[in-house]
């Protein structure tokens, strides 16, 4: 593998400090589905999820962060239905090595989801 | 050496996903009224291991779990380790990503731990939450 030093990207109009691009890219991300069991579409720096129970799933990291001081998105949608789903963090604290979240529908009980996808941002170790 | 998050991106880029034909069924001792989790191997990872010259050693990530948060880790910066099988690769996860406590300080006499093929986790999930280990050897279905 190559390594290319530079700390400036451009393409003779714009430019961008290559620590801007290092330290706002994605850490890691997955994106799964959960209805009839646990499948891994697409992800990067994810070494496995555990499905804890309904709408609840584990992300563990390959490369951890260095802290659990890191921030997290995500999205689920339902199948077949309008009823949408909604993702927070579960009662486990975040932690460098993996992070839990639930997904919940619109009357706040768990419920799994269709389409999940997930982002984590944040300082590696 | 390269950082492990490198490597990762450059192994995702020649690497074709390998799903796993396992999966791991466990009890968290600590949680007797939790279900049965099941551990999914990422599809990527199970490339980098399959591929070799990625991954770090296992003891590594071990000896990780005692460093304070904000410390430097050896994991990311250590040696990569070579070639493994797929069976290898699960037990590789099961102690990466499951706590010791229910692979390596249970001393009960039921069978909280089981590495199954994929077919035998139930696809009806209407009682999730209800998933136990099954204790018996020869099953359909291993919760």
């Amino acid at each position: 593998m190559s390594t290319i030093i530079a700390t400036t990207l451009s393409n003779g109009s714009v430019s961008v400090p290559t620590a801007t691009v290092v330290n706002g890219s994605a850490k890691a991300w997955c994106k799964y589905n959960m209805v009839s069991s646990t499948v891994i579409g697409n992800s990067y720096n994810i070494s496995s999820l555990t499905d804890n129970g309904t709408g609840d799933t584990t992300h563990n990291f390959s490369n951890v962060f260095s802290s659990a001081e890191y921030a997290f998105t995500a999205c689920s949608s339902n199948a077949g239905s309008t009823d949408g789903r909604h993702i927070f963090n579960s009662t486990t604290p975040p932690a460098a090595t993996g992070c839990r979240i639930i997904t919940v529908n619109s009357t706040q009980a768990v419920q799994d989801g269709n389409y999940v996808g997930t982002t984590f941002h944040g300082d590696l170790a | 050496m390269s950082h492990l998050w490198d490597r990762l991106a450059e192994a995702k880029s020649r690497l074709a996903p390998v799903q796993s034909k396992y999966r791991v069924l466990f009890e968290d001792p600590s949680q007797p009224d939790s279900p049965a989790a099941v551990l999914v191997p990422d599809p990527n990872w199970m490339a980098a291991a399959l591929a070799g010259g990625i991954l770090p050693p296992i003891e590594t990530y071990l000896r990780d779990r005692d460093v304070p948060d904000g410390q430097p880790k050896e994991h990311p910066y250590a040696e990569p380790i070579g070639v493994m099988t797929e069976e290898q690769a699960i037990e590789y996860l099961i102690q990466k990503d499951i706590s010791p406590a229910v692979w390596r300080d249970y001393a009960g006499n039921r069978c909280i731990l089981r590495i199954v093929p994929v077919e035998l986790i139930p696809s009806d999930r209407s009682f999730r939450n209800a998933w136990r280990v099954c204790q018996q050897t020869q099953t359909e279905m291993a919760a």
